[in-house]
């Protein structure tokens, strides 16, 4: 498998990554044994981003991140090839997402404060500002609500078109747009405070 | 203002996208690769769970109205129509509330009931006639018509299953199918016409080999593997992985996704309606003229749509009965008498079709012509066998079937190889080691000596190694080999065991690995922390630098936990320790930066920087406990200006961090210098961060804090025992310890029971040895994974050993016990990816003491004998890539090759003595880190 994967990293990355990721689904589902792998390779990222940026902590991203593709694998039969693949695989994904949450808020909160901090995964020793900010920008999407935060991560990150986003997670376009101001304005209204915090600290 | 808010939001959207995107791992990825091969897709069976509900549900309503309205008919009393509705009513919502299974259990103990009803509903219509439906009225009217509907769904259901039973070639899902079909076997339902007609004309062979012959014969031809290509086209194909019936054959004009193919392929297809398919369904079935079934509207309207569309339909019905008829459909020609006889209903549902069949067939000359020919062959083919027919199957799960792995044998193909492994095969001038006692731990991330190889790479980076990426050095694609061991979930640790071989016929060399893997949950207790704060004070800080530290010492004082230790020193000012580890907490840390905000500013007398950084080495060092996991001793520098003395600082933490006590550095204000502040961290084997508010303090503290709580077990007592008979002739990479390291190894063990027992409440149950190997290892860290290998000799087939494994476990707080055994068969199956993989470690752990071997050589100067051993590995590297199914590919070692192909460059001239070292330290590096987990950092 690891030379399949190889193999599509090596010899048509380029070309893997600009294929349509529902032609590989329906290629996969056809049989050709090497779909999956370049499917797994072009949206990698932008799930794991998901992932990460929603707030799974990091001992479930990995395994969350393969019970995902194994439901695209074993569900592959169930999309509708004339949709577009985005909004079906991150509906995939965001119900992954959402049904972790929920499990987790059941769960002993011992653990709460530790996931809080535990998706710190930069090393210590990157030094600039920008980084900084980075940082603090991640933290601060973890602290937003998770509905607003599955609209920020899907319409900022993963690129995917407002009306593909609203139908991934499964809620109206204006419901949408709502959360995604809301969750700009979060963002912007920090940020004015750590900049004026900042201010004070340096020049004050 | 409105405006200002959307500049901070598009502010805010354009530091998003700086934002890098995250990705998993290789590793991760692979893994999952693995998975899919070994998951099969989920073909859709039926077209929903609700249509075969609704299918059960029709059936049982069909069968509890005819047995009710006939038995009230029988004793004309109407009112019972009443409890008809009543028992429909409760069925609907029993099966509404069923599985599949449990319906059709209902369903069949139901049957019987039907039979009987059906037959009373038989005789009371002869009795009564049509008189009836005007004693019960109009809701029995309704009522029929839902039986009416029922019956041609089912109609419509069983007449899809015919076809596509036929279309597959696999085994099972035919009898899933078969196994809904009772549920509408009751008699009051339209009976397809079943092959037990034509089990009884025609024998089993006559039936195979016809089959057979006929199949052959078509899946040979041209149109077949046409068809087969329109087939792949997807569910818009006509037999689409879909049942649904009720338009389906109006679809298949609709959509014809194959459309080009298709009318490539209308000649042909006129053909196959003459085929022995269709003329055995035009000959075996006779439209007696009661009615017309929903199919006969169907083809109906193919009549009214236009010439194309109709031979495009022509194609989807032909090319699905072509494959019918192979076992099924012209059974029914042989047996259409005895079909007809059986249920006029099913007759006339196969009329349309018929009808529609020799219509398309006289369209063609030349399909008639076919037809003629084949129907020669047509005696032969006319037979048919429930068991035959019915195990025919939709492909309900495609398996992807992954590629077996070969034998090990074949690893003997390259010579370098063989050699190696022919090494730990021999059987001749062992020598046993006794299998009981305490052998040294293997396992021992961020140990002392990597520490000082790692201090010294950095301090003596060796140019000549760099890769092509300038911040990385050869010694950096040294990894330990991916164990492909599941991580535990239920638990801190788990254990496996496993042999390069899975068989064994007589007396026989191996390897056993013992795994160890643990959680990839972080255990949610941080040990005990001790922390000596330094701060600098040798500049008057700022109003709100001072805020910003206080709230630093704050926050540090709110986390503050049982067995935690902190202390606050000064360097500057009024320096000196101000609050011992004893005394530290609110009132005193209060009353100090009272003190301090209020001190003199022309103060002086203080420590600097370096004597603060002494003396709170000291304070840590006090109370430092060698048995708690690395990390947890930490001088936590926070300083607000640039440090200068760089050299003499980072000497300090260096040497701290030899003894295990870790530096971490907190900048606050503009004026640090963030390089220095890195040298520092780096030196101290700590981390560096930046407080750019007080907001922030409380989350760097808790940060630094939980940064050890990767630890998931503590005092792991490895136990491995070896079966009667089995020798030892190594545990490789360890030693059997003395009887005073025996001792110091029991003590620490009992030492960290102990802790763990008064801070955690974890049972402490150490002090007792146990017979066999054992090995303790004082803390495991989340995520990691860890083998122990052994060289052994059996006997033969039977048991080889047993392991267990018993640590406290800091993840679900409890005493932990793991254990697997290992037995041999006595015939060699195929290796699996865990038997490659001992394989994989034991190459790993090989190459580890060779380079650490050739650091040897380089140090004392013997180039050309480090040559010959990096070359001879690099030979066996590849020998193994070329030889070993999987290994050519395999990450691991083709860094290995790289690795080993830049230290032959390095070495390959004449080195000066600035040289050597670096080379020297980086082999010694390489070769410690290629069995070691990565060194934990954060």
């Amino acid at each position: 498998m690891y030379v399949e994967l190889q193999e599509c990293i090596e010899t048509s990355m380029s070309e893997v990554l600009e294929d349509d990721g529902r032609a590989l689904l329906l290629s996969h589902r056809d049989g050709d044994p090497r779909a999956f792998s370049c499917l797994v390779q072009k949206y990698r990222r932008q799930v794991y981003s998901y992932l990460l940026r929603c707030g799974v902590p990091a001992s479930t991203r990995d395994d969350m991140f393969q019970e995902i593709f194994l439901k695209v694998h074993s569900n592959a039969f169930s999309f509708n090839e004339d949709r577009s693949l985005e909004p079906w695989l991150f509906t995939i994904v965001a119900n992954a997402a959402r049904s972790y949450f929920r499990s987790a808020a059941r769960k002993d909160s011992r653990n709460q404060e530790l996931q809080e901090f535990e998706s710190d995964d930069y090393s210590a020793h990157d030094v600039s500002e920008a980084r900084e900010t980075q940082r603090w920008l991640e933290a601060q999407i973890r602290e937003l609500p998770l509905e607003q935060r599955e609209v920020l991560v899907l319409c900022c990150f993963d690129d995917l078109k407002q009306s593909d986003a609203a139908e991934a997670l499964e809620i109206p376009l204006n419901t949408l747009k709502t959360r995604l101001r809301r969750a700009k304005a979060t963002l912007a209204a920090a940020l004015e405070l750590r900049d004026s915090s900042a201010e004070v600290s340096y020049h004050g | 203002m409105d405006k200002e808010i959307k500049n901070r939001e598009d502010l805010v959207e354009n530091l998003l996208r700086e934002l890098p995107l995250h990705d998993a791992s290789d590793e991760v990825v692979s893994e999952l690769l693995e998975k899919v091969e070994a998951t099969p897709i989920e073909v859709p069976f039926e077209s929903s769970r609700k249509k075969r509900f609704a299918e059960i549900r029709n059936a049982l309503l069909a069968s509890v109205w005819a047995t009710v309205c006939s038995a009230s008919a029988l004793l004309r009393r109407p009112r019972y129509a009443s409890i008809a509705v009543a028992a429909c009513s409760l069925l609907l919502v029993l099966t509404h509330s069923m599985n599949s299974h449990q319906s059709h259990m209902l369903a069949r103990k139901l049957r019987p009931l039907a039979n009987v009803g059906n037959h009373l509903g038989k005789q009371a219509a002869s009795e009564q006639g049509t008189g009836a439906r005007d004693a019960y009225g109009d809701l029995i009217v309704s009522f029929k018509n839902d039986i009416e509907t029922a019956k041609n769904e089912r109609a419509e259901i069983y007449n899809e299953l015919q076809r596509v039973i036929a279309d597959s070639g696999e085994p099972n899902v035919g009898s899933r199918r078969e196994n809904q079909a009772p549920a509408a076997e009751g008699n009051a339902l339209p009976q397809a016409p079943t092959d037990y007609d034509a089990e009884e004309v025609f024998s089993d062979d006559e039936v195979d080999s016809a089959a057979d012959r006929s199949k052959a014969d078509i899946q040979g031809s041209k149109r077949w593997r046409a068809l087969e290509e329109a087939k792949r086209m997807g569910p818009g194909a006509p037999w689409g992985g879909s049942f649904s019936s009720a338009g389906s054959d109006r679809r298949y004009a609709k959509q014809a996704p194959a459309k080009k193919q298709k009318e490539e392929l209308l000649a042909e297809v006129d053909s196959a309606s003459e085929s022995p398919v269709l003329s055995g369904v035009t000959g075996g079935y006779r439209n007696d003229g009661r009615g017309e079934s929903p199919q006969d509207l169907e083809y109906k309207k193919f009549e009214e749509i236009d010439e194309r569309s109709k031979l495009q339909a022509t194609i989807a019905l032909s090319s699905s009965q072509m494959i019918v008829t192979e076992k099924y459909n012209l059974a029914y020609a042989g047996s259409a008498s005895s079909m007809q006889s059986s249920s006029s209903d099913s007759v006339s549902q196969f009329g349309g079709r018929e009808a529609f069949a020799r219509e398309t067939a006289k369209r063609t000359d030349k399909s008639r012509a076919n037809k003629e020919s084949l129907s020669e062959r047509k005696p032969e083919r006319i037979t048919g066998k429930k068991s035959d027919i019915r195990q025919n199957s939709y492909p309900a799960r495609r398996q992807l079937s992954p590629a077996a792995p070969e034998p090990l044998s074949d690893v003997t193909r390259g010579q370098a190889a063989t050699e190696f492994l022919k090494r730990f095969e021999q059987l001749d001038g062992l020598r046993f080691k006794e299998a009981s006692g305490y052998w040294s731990n293997t396992y021992i991330p961020g140990s002392t000596s990597v520490r000082h190889l790692e201090a010294a790479l950095k301090e003596y980076p060796a140019t000549s190694l760099r890769l092509p990426d300038p911040t990385r050095y050869a010694h950096d694609l040294a990894h330990q080999t991916y164990q492909p061991f599941d991580a535990p979930r239920n638990s801190a640790l788990a254990v496996y065991l496993h042999s390069n071989h899975t068989g064994a016929q007589e007396k026989q060399r191996m390897i056993v690995q013992v795994g160890l893997k643990a959680s990839e949950r972080r255990s949610g207790q941080r040990p005990a922390m001790n922390v000596a704060v330094v701060l600098d004070l040798r500049k008057l800080p700022s109003k709100e630098v001072l805020e910003d530290m206080s709230s630093m010492l704050f926050a540090l004082n709110k986390q503050k936990d049982i067995g935690d230790r902190f202390s606050l020193t000064i360097a500057g000012r009024e320096g000196g320790t101000l609050i011992p580890a004893d005394t530290f907490g609110h009132g005193h840390l209060s009353v100090a930066f009272k003190n301090l905000a209020s001190a003199p500013i022309e103060a002086k007398g203080g420590w600097d920087l370096s004597e603060a950084m002494a003396a709170a080495q000291k304070e840590v060092s006090r109370s430092d406990d060698p048995t708690a996991p690395l990390g947890s001793s930490l001088i936590l520098l926070v300083t607000a200006s640039s440090l200068e003395q760089l050299g003499t600082l980072g000497d300090q933490a260096h040497a701290a961090a030899l003894e295990g006590i870790t530096t971490s550095v907190v900048g606050i204000g503009d004026e640090v210098h963030p390089g220095g502040l890195e040298h520092l961290a780096l030196k101290g084997q700590g981390r560096r961060r930046i407080l750019n508010a007080a907001n922030d303090a409380k989350s760097i503290i808790v940060k630094e804090l939980n940064a050890v709580s990767q630890v998931v077990a503590r005092a792991v007592r490895l136990r491995i025992r070896l079966a009667p008979g089995v020798q030892l002739i190594d545990v490789l990479g360890s030693k059997r310890l003395d009887a005073p390291s025996a001792e110091r190894v029991r003590q620490a063990e009992k030492s960290i029971d102990q802790r763990i027992s008064k801070n955690l409440g974890i049972a402490a149950d150490r002090g007792e040895d146990e017979e066999g190997i054992q090995i303790v290892i004082p803390a495991f860290y989340a995520g990691d994974a860890h083998v122990v290998l052994l060289d052994v000799v059996a006997p033969g087939p039977g048991a080889i050993s047993d392991v267990q494994v018993r640590y406290k476990d800091l993840v679900f707080m409890k005493n932990g016990v793991a254990r697997a055994n290992l037995s041999l068969t006595r015939s060699e199956a195929a290796l699996g990816p865990l038997e490659q993989n001992v394989l994989k470690n034991l190459l790993a752990y090989s190459l580890s003491e060779k380079l650490k071997y050739a650091a040897q050589k380089v140090i004392s100067s013997k180039l050309d004998q480090a040559r010959s051993i990096l070359t001879e590995q690099r030979a066996l590297l590849r020998s193994f890539q070329e030889t070993v199914p999987g290994f050519e590919r395999d990450r691991g070692i083709r860094n290995d090759i790289l690795m080993i192909e830049r230290y032959l460059q390095s070495i390959g001239g004449p080195l000066d003595e600035f040289s050597v070292r670096p080379i020297a330290f980086s082999l010694q590096y390489a070769g410690t880190q290629r069995v070691l987990p990565e060194l934990f950092i954060e």
